[in-house]
């Protein structure tokens, strides 16, 4: 049971083990009966009392299947000949990787996002809020002068958090990349992408208390469709094809690629990269376009 | 007199803060849709959860090899979408990341299993993540173990396994994960709304240069603040009864026994009055919308995750504990939340109750007295 894969083992007493159940710092209390020996070597039945605390279904099924899992194994080590069927296991990649190590990559995403949408949209929604967007609008400038030039400004005052970030999982966390020249060009495009969705959102909504949480809010869950925990396609049907509308969903694919060379997306991360330029540039574009439309329908604010 | 003269100007402050937070369409919306959006995911996530594609090759056409497709294709721990007697296509379906895993079965499998001899059945994973990994890893053999335990009843032979589990549940049927999730999400809400929406409220004060006049008011502080905290503990409570009356009509978030009605709606009203609570202390010290919110929806994030979200309480609460607590008040706020959020999952575990409550009034009084103080400096 110990190299199952599924449990964390700890042997104690009935009543200890009943304690911590009570505490819920168990999921279930497996008792192997007095007799177990005995009964094995008489060739008798054994029964195996399993108490579970079925809080959740997701934990309940991993330990209804990893005990008759233990079991089989057990039989197969010790009985060759009368167990024969065995699980042969073949991995793509040459080692497992952990869930930190997987996750941590899908928050560094997630992250400059968060940081591109606050940082982006609060300055722009701040021209409204202070009126300075008057001045901005009737300047003799294009407007996609003044919105590039507002998304370099967030950019460069999003960029310290991004290093600060970096440096955490790569040096603290311990997470190293694999490739080093992806992950500065991906960190630099996913910057570009969400600084200038940022923008735009504060450019439609001209109200910080509402960009700002609107932009985390929604982050959280475009986060957890988007493949942070796994390839999103593996998952939902509806939610992978929602997924796949939204930069999030390349952002941690390319991320993936350059920290532990993982493909998650059937597209790869090439086209992946492609993609999010076409993001990039459209959010540019659109968020010129808003800017646009506030000068030809005058400011309100 | 002395309640006349508090009551005015609570329910002017009252007033005037939902009045502004109900003029902003834009900010209600902010609040609800990362909870609307959240239970969206989790019906559609609960669905898929454990439940990875898995392409079959099935070379042999022997009963043995029939009856393991059967068990296969009828266990709950993966989805086989596709079934082909030659590896290629199931090879090509592994890379375009189609399956997350190829099961084969030789062509000489029914010949082995009868022979008794060595008859390994290949799986191949795309291991990139051990989660996923380990849930397939433990799935073809407990597909395995139910293959042998059917051959009791199949062809009248006694299963060479002798060791049956005898599984006896805590409650009398399964949560399911969206069942579960729904109460962890509906704490996140009130967390994260009670903190923005009395954070906002009282830095708006600030921000509008407003707070002057409170402050030169006839009132005291503490008056100033507990109309501050009504105001977000109604709009909060007004936003978690819209989750709630939609999760108990479809049956998500009912209690099993109406009685536990009343310890729920408590530990809601409790956890939205100190959310809202630690928004008006964080509004009155940051006194900006943009730390407001920088500073309170991350720390809630951080509990959510810390505190409710099913798969970190157990198996990676270790290596999160490491990670992201940070300081003693995170862990005391992790303690008592974890056991609040055991109530409403409608445990029966009362006693829990009597520990729960004083500790999240403390928080209220802890925050409240900590926004007064930032009130005094100004």
């Amino acid at each position: 049971m110990e190299h199952s894969h599924s449990f964390i083992i700890q042997q104690t007493t009935a009543s200890n083990a009943q304690n911590l159940m009570q505490k819920v710092q168990i999921v279930a209390i497996v008792t192997v009966p007095a007799s177990f020996d005995a009964a094995l070597e008489h060739g008798k039945e054994i029964e195996l009392p399993v108490v579970v605390n079925n809080l959740d279904v997701d934990f309940t099924n991993d330990i209804r299947r990893a005990v008759p899992l233990a079991i089989t194994s057990f039989y197969a080590n010790a009985f060759p000949n009368q167990v024969v069927v065995r699980a042969h296991e073949v991995d793509t990649y040459f080692q497992d990787t952990g869930y930190i190590q997987y996750i941590v990559v899908s928050l560094m995403v997630v992250s400059i996002m968060l940081g591109g949408l606050l940082q982006a949209g609060s300055n722009a929604a701040r021209e409204y809020e202070k009126g300075t967007i008057k001045e901005l609008i009737l300047a003799p400038a294009n407007p996609l002068d003044i919105q590039v030039g507002k998304i370099l400004g967030a950019l460069v005052l999003s960029s310290s958090s991004v290093v600060v970030m970096i440096i955490v999982i790569v040096f603290l966390i311990g997470v190293w990349p694999l490739h080093w020249e992806e992950l500065v060009g991906f960190v630099l495009l996913l910057m570009v992408t969400f600084v200038a969705t940022g923008t735009l959102i504060g450019t439609l909504i001209r109200r910080r208390q509402a960009v700002i949480p609107l932009s985390i809010g929604l982050s959280i869950p475009i986060f957890f469709i988007s493949g942070a925990f796994g390839p999103a396609i593996w998952g939902d049907p509806v939610t992978a094809a929602i997924a796949q509308l939204q930069p999030i969903y390349y952002g941690i694919a390319i991320f993936q690629h350059a920290f532990h060379n993982f493909t998650t997306t059937s597209t790869g991360p090439g086209v992946d990269e492609f993609i999010l330029i076409g993001f990039a540039a459209a959010m540019v574009a659109i968020s010129a376009i808003a800017l646009g439309s506030s000068r030809g329908r005058g400011v309100t604010h | 007199m002395i309640i006349t003269s508090s009551i005015i100007p609570i329910f002017a402050i009252l007033r005037k803060d939902i009045g502004v937070w109900l003029r902003q369409p834009t900010s209600i919306a902010a609040t609800v849709l990362p909870a609307i959006a959240f239970m969206i995911i989790l019906y559609f996530g609960a669905q898929a959860v454990g439940r990875n594609p898995v392409a079959l090759v099935v070379q042999d056409n022997g009963p043995h090899a029939h009856e393991l497709v059967k068990i296969l294709s009828q266990s709950g721990a993966f989805k086989i979408v596709m079934t082909s007697s030659t590896p290629e296509k199931a090879d090509k379906a592994l890379k375009q990341l189609k399956v997350a895993a190829v099961i084969t079965i030789s062509n000489n499998f029914d010949a082995d299993y009868n022979a008794k001899k060595s008859d390994p059945i290949t799986i191949h994973i795309n291991n990139l993540n051990l989660d996923f990994t380990n849930d397939l890893r433990r799935s073809l053999p407990a597909a395995i173990t139910e293959f042998y335990a059917d051959k009791t009843g199949s062809n009248g032979n006694t299963s060479p396994i002798q060791i049956h589990v005898k599984e006896t549940d805590m409650r009398t049927q399964d949560v399911d994960l969206m069942r579960f999730e729904l109460v962890p999400n509906l704490v996140l809400l009130l967390t994260t709304a009670g903190i923005v929406n009395a954070g906002l409220a009282t830095a708006r004060e600030w921000e509008d240069y407003t707070i002057k006049e409170l402050l030169l008011a006839p009132i005291s502080r503490t008056i100033l603040i507990v109309g501050k905290l009504l105001s977000g503990w109604l709009t909060t409570l007004l936003i978690a009864a819209v989750v709630l009356v939609i999760g108990a009509a479809l049956g998500y978030l009912r209690p099993e026994n109406p009685i536990y009605w009343i310890s729920t709606l408590v530990i809601i009203l409790l956890i939205a009055l100190a959310s809202a609570c630690l928004g008006v202390a964080i509004g009155a010290a940051a006194r900006r919308f943009q730390r407001v919110t920088a500073i309170g929806i991350p720390l809630s994030i951080d509990l959510f995750f810390l505190v409710v979200a099913s798969g970190w309480q157990h198996s990676y609460q270790v290596g999160f504990r490491r990670l992201l607590i940070l300081s003693l008040r995170s862990m005391a706020l992790m303690r008592y939340r974890w056991r609040s959020f055991i109530i409403l999952l409608k445990d029966s575990h009362r006693i829990y109750l009597y520990s729960v409550e004083p500790l999240l009034l403390l928080e209220c009084l802890v925050f409240c007295r900590y926004a007064e103080a930032c009130l005094y400096r100004s």
